[in-house]
C-alpha cells in the first residue's frame, strides 16, 4: 500500500494495527516524512484558505479560551489573568463586563456570521460586488476599496481605518489578511490580539495602535504609533515599538524605515463626520406653542402617513386600560437637553400621569421581511421622579412598532419598566433585558438599531444614553441590550408610545433613518468639536 | 511588565508563528477538526498557567505537542475509540514517529510559510466550482450527502472529486516548492 493510502486509512480511521506498523516503518524515510507533513498540514490549513473562510485561527482559539476561562474563573483571578494579557489595563470590573459581553456577542450559529460592523463609509467607491453601507454587519469577504477612507470595527473589538485602493480579506472576529493598500489599526485594551496578515508577514497586535502599507510588489510596511506590534516574517517572530517602522518583503531580511505613522483620530477628524439630515426618514420635534391639542392635529414632521391618534377599540389588546387623557399636550420651558440639537422648537410632548398611549402611522414600514438596517432616536426626561414604590408597581415607558394590519400579532418594542434597565420585547423572541439600570433623574438618549434580514437572523440593539455619557462619530461597541436569533417578517408601519405611572414624562425628537449620524445629534460629538 | 507577562507575551508571539505545524499535528493525529480546536485551546491554555509560574520552556513547540499528545489520547479514551487505541504499542510507535517529523519540520526554515504561500496560489488557480466544493467540505464542513445535493452529483462521484482535488493540490504545492522562488 503507498504512503498516500496509508494516510488516507489513517485519516477515515480505517487503519488496522498491521497498516499503522507499515505506515510507521516508511516514515523513518524523508520522502514518506514529508508526504504525512504535507498531507496534515494541507488538511489542517485549508478551512482557513478558501474564499470565505471563517473558521477559527489559532489566535482566535487563543482569545476564545481566554473568553471562556474569564468565564469560569473568580473576579479577582480572571481580572489578574486578563491584565498580565494586556499592557493597556482595563479596569478589573471593566475586564469582567467587557470580557463577558465579549463572549457573548461572540456567539455565532454558523460559519456565515456577521463578523465586522461598519462604522463609517462616507463618499467611498467599492469594486463591485461590494455595496457596503454604514451600520451593515459583514460576513467574512474580500473588502475591496477603490476610493475613500472607511472605518470597520471587528466583532472581537478591533478598529480598521481603510483609505485608498485597499483590498483587505475579513477573516474572523479577530483577524484579517491585508492584500494591498493602507490600513490603520486600533486593537487597544479588550481587543488586543488581532491578527493582520500581509502577503510577507503575520502581524500580531499586542494592545496597540498601528499602521501597515502594502503595495504592489506585496512588501509590508509596518509603522507603530502606540504599544507594540508582534510580526513574524521568514520564520522568525519579533515585536516593534512604538516609534519604528519596518519593511517585511518576502526572502529578504526586515528592514528599518523611517517616517512617523497616520493616527486613527487624526484621519477621522480630517473626514469630518457630520449629521446626515438627509437620511433622517422620519421626524418629529413637536414644534408647537405650548398647549393641550387634539392628537388629530398634530401633523407637523417628516414621514409620517397621518397625524397622532389615540387606540382604537380593536387596538385595546391584552390587559390594557383605556387612556387617562385624551388630548396631547405640548410644553415647554423645561431645562435645556444636554444634546445640542438642530430643531425649530423647543416643544416637548407630555406624557401625563396614568395611562398614555398616542401613535402616528409611518409613511415607510420597517419591512422585518427585507434586508435592511433602521436606527432610531428618541429622548425622555421625567421632571418629577417617581416614588420608589411606583417604581416597583407600574412605572413604564415604550418605543413599539407595530403593524397597521396586524396590531395585535407581531411587535418590537424599546423601553424600560420599574427595575429601570433597559429592554427590547417582541412577540416572536420575549424579552431581553439589560442588567444595568438606566441614570436616574437625567435627560435620557434613546437610540435603537435594527438589522433586518430577508433571509437570516434580525439584530436588534438598544442603548440609552445618559447625559454624561458621550456620543462619538459612530456606532458604540456595547449597547445596553443585544437580541439576537429574532426572525420577523411583520411590516411594522405604527409608531406607539406609551407611558403609564405617577409620574408624567416628556417625550421629544424622534427620530428614524438608516444610518447612526442620521439620528444621532451629532453637533454633540464631544471628540470632534472644533 | 512583569517577567511572567513578558514570557506570556513572547509564548504568544511563538505560539502564533508556530500555529501552522502544531494545528497540522493536532488535526492530522485527532481526525476531527472541532476536537482538534479543543485540544488547541487548552494546550495555550496549559502554556500561559504554566508560564506564569515562572516555568522557563526550552523547546516551546515540542513542549505543545508533548501536551497535545497527552490530551490527544485523553480524548480517545474517553471516546473509547477501541481501533485507534487497541494496539497501544503500534501507536506509540506511530506517534513517536509523527513527533520526529514535526521536530524535523521546525528545524527547516519557512517549512509552512513556504507550503501555505504555494497552497494559496494552488487554491486560487483552481476552477471555482472546484473552490466551491472545498469549501463546502473544508469551510462549511458540510456532509458528503449534502455537498452532493448541492451540486446536484452523485455521493460517490463527489467523494472521488475531493480525493482528486486533495491529491491535485498536494502535487501543486510540491511541484511549486520545487521552483527556487519558494527555496529562498
Amino acid at each position: 500500500m503507498t504512503t498516500d493510502e496509508l494516510l488516507q486509512r489513517w485519516s477515515d480511521g480505517s487503519i488496522t494495527a498491521d497498516e499503522l506498523r507499515e505506515l510507521t516503518a516508511k516514515l523513518a524515510e524523508p520522502e514518506h516524512q514529508n508526504a504525512l507533513l504535507d498531507d496534515w498540514l494541507l488538511e489542517s490549513s485549508l478551512p482557513d484558505r478558501l474564499p470565505g473562510a471563517s473558521v477559527a485561527s489559532l489566535t482566535e482559539a487563543m482569545r476564545t479560551t481566554r473568553r471562556l476561562k474569564a468565564a469560569e474563573l473568580p473576579q479577582t483571578s480572571m481580572s489578574a489573568r486578563w491584565l498580565s494579557w494586556r499592557p493597556l489595563a482595563l479596569a478589573a470590573a471593566a475586564v469582567v463586563v467587557l470580557g463577558l459581553t465579549w463572549w457573548m456577542l461572540g456567539q455565532t450559529k454558523d460559519d456565515a456570521a456577521a463578523i465586522v460592523t461598519v462604522l463609517f463609509a462616507e463618499d467611498c467607491q467599492w469594486k463591485k460586488p461590494n455595496v457596503i453601507c454604514e451600520g451593515e454587519r459583514l460576513v467574512p469577504q474580500m473588502l475591496s476599496l477603490a476610493k475613500g477612507m472607511a472605518v470597520v470595527r471587528f466583532d472581537g473589538g478591533a478598529e480598521m481605518l481603510l483609505r485608498g485602493e485597499t483590498e483587505l480579506e475579513l477573516q474572523s472576529a479577530t483577524q484579517a489578511k491585508l492584500l494591498r493598500g493602507d490600513v490603520i489599526v486600533r486593537a487597544e485594551g479588550d481587543a488586543a490580539g488581532f491578527k493582520l496578515d500581509t502577503p510577507s508577514a503575520s502581524l500580531l497586535d499586542l494592545g496597540t495602535e498601528f499602521a501597515v502599507k502594502v503595495n504592489g510588489g506585496a512588501a509590508t510596511e509596518l509603522r507603530v504609533s502606540e504599544g507594540e506590534v508582534a510580526y513574524a516574517h521568514g520564520g522568525v517572530t519579533k515585536t516593534l515599538q512604538a516609534g519604528k517602522a519596518v519593511r517585511l518583503e518576502r526572502s529578504k531580511a526586515p528592514k528599518s524605515i523611517t517616517g512617523d505613522a497616520p493616527r486613527f483620530d487624526q484621519l477621522v477628524r480630517e473626514a469630518n463626520p457630520r449629521e446626515r439630515a438627509d437620511l433622517m426618514i422620519v421626524h418629529e420635534g413637536f414644534q408647537y406653542d405650548e398647549g393641550s391639542y387634539a392628537p388629530s392635529s398634530i401633523t407637523k414632521g417628516k414621514g409620517w402617513a397621518g397625524p397622532w391618534r389615540l387606540r382604537s377599540e380593536q387596538e385595546m389588546i391584552g390587559r390594557s386600560r383605556p387612556d387617562t387623557t385624551t388630548a396631547m399636550r405640548i410644553v415647554q420651558g423645561l431645562p435645556i437637553l444636554p444634546w445640542r440639537m438642530n430643531r425649530g422648537g423647543i416643544g416637548m410632548l407630555e406624557m401625563p400621569t396614568g395611562v398614555c398611549v398616542r401613535i402616528r402611522p409611518m409613511t415607510l414600514p420597517l419591512e422585518m421581511n427585507r434586508d435592511g438596517i433602521t436606527y432610531f432616536s428618541m429622548i425622555t426626561q421625567e421632571p418629577q421622579r417617581p416614588s420608589p414604590a411606583s417604581r416597583e408597581n407600574q412605572e413604564s415607558v415604550r418605543l413599539t412598532f407595530r403593524s397597521s394590519a396586524d396590531f395585535a400579532s407581531d411587535f418590537l418594542s424599546f423601553g424600560y419598566g420599574p427595575n429601570q434597565k433597559p429592554y427590547i420585547s417582541g412577540a416572536s423572541f420575549g424579552n431581553t433585558q439589560s442588567l444595568s439600570p438606566i441614570p436616574d433623574g437625567q435627560s435620557l438618549l434613546w437610540i435603537g438599531k435594527i438589522i433586518r434580514r430577508a433571509e437570516g437572523d434580525d439584530e436588534i440593539s438598544f442603548r440609552i444614553y445618559g447625559q454624561d455619557e458621550a456620543l462619538d462619530y459612530a456606532e458604540p461597541k456595547t449597547w445596553h441590550v443585544n437580541s439576537r436569533s429574532v426572525r420577523m417578517k411583520a411590516a411594522l408601519d405604527l409608531l406607539v408610545l406609551s407611558s403609564t405611572g405617577n409620574a408624567p414624562r416628556m417625550v421629544d425628537e424622534i427620530r428614524i433613518g438608516s444610518t447612526w449620524r442620521s439620528v444621532v445629534p451629532i453637533s454633540s460629538l464631544r471628540a470632534f468639536k472644533p | 511588565m512583569s517577567a511572567e507577562s513578558h514570557a506570556i507575551q513572547q509564548a504568544a508571539a511563538e505560539f502564533i508563528r508556530d500555529r501552522h505545524l502544531l494545528g497540522a499535528f493536532v488535526t492530522g493525529l485527532l481526525r476531527d477538526v472541532h476536537a482538534a480546536e479543543d485540544v488547541l485551546q487548552e494546550v495555550w491554555v496549559l502554556l500561559s498557567a504554566e508560564l506564569e509560574k515562572g516555568t522557563v520552556i526550552q523547546n516551546q513547540a515540542a513542549w505543545c505537542r508533548g501536551v497535545a499528545r497527552n490530551l490527544i489520547r485523553r480524548h480517545w479514551e474517553k471516546r473509547q475509540m477501541a481501533k485507534v487505541v487497541a494496539d497501544s504499542e503500534a501507536l506509540d510507535a506511530f506517534m513517536n514517529r509523527v513527533e520526529q517529523c514535526f521536530a524535523w519540520a521546525d528545524s527547516q526554515e519557512h517549512f509552512a510559510t513556504a507550503r501555505l504561500a504555494a497552497l494559496d496560489e494552488c487554491v486560487a488557480s483552481l476552477p471555482e466550482r472546484s473552490r466551491r466544493l472545498l469549501s463546502l467540505k473544508y469551510t462549511q464542513r458540510a456532509a458528503m450527502e449534502r455537498i452532493a445535493d448541492e451540486t446536484g452529483q452523485s455521493f460517490e462521484a463527489v467523494k472521488k472529486a475531493l480525493i482528486r482535488l486533495r491529491a491535485a493540490l498536494l502535487e501543486c504545492v510540491r511541484r511549486k516548492l520545487s521552483q527556487e522562488e519558494w527555496n529562498p
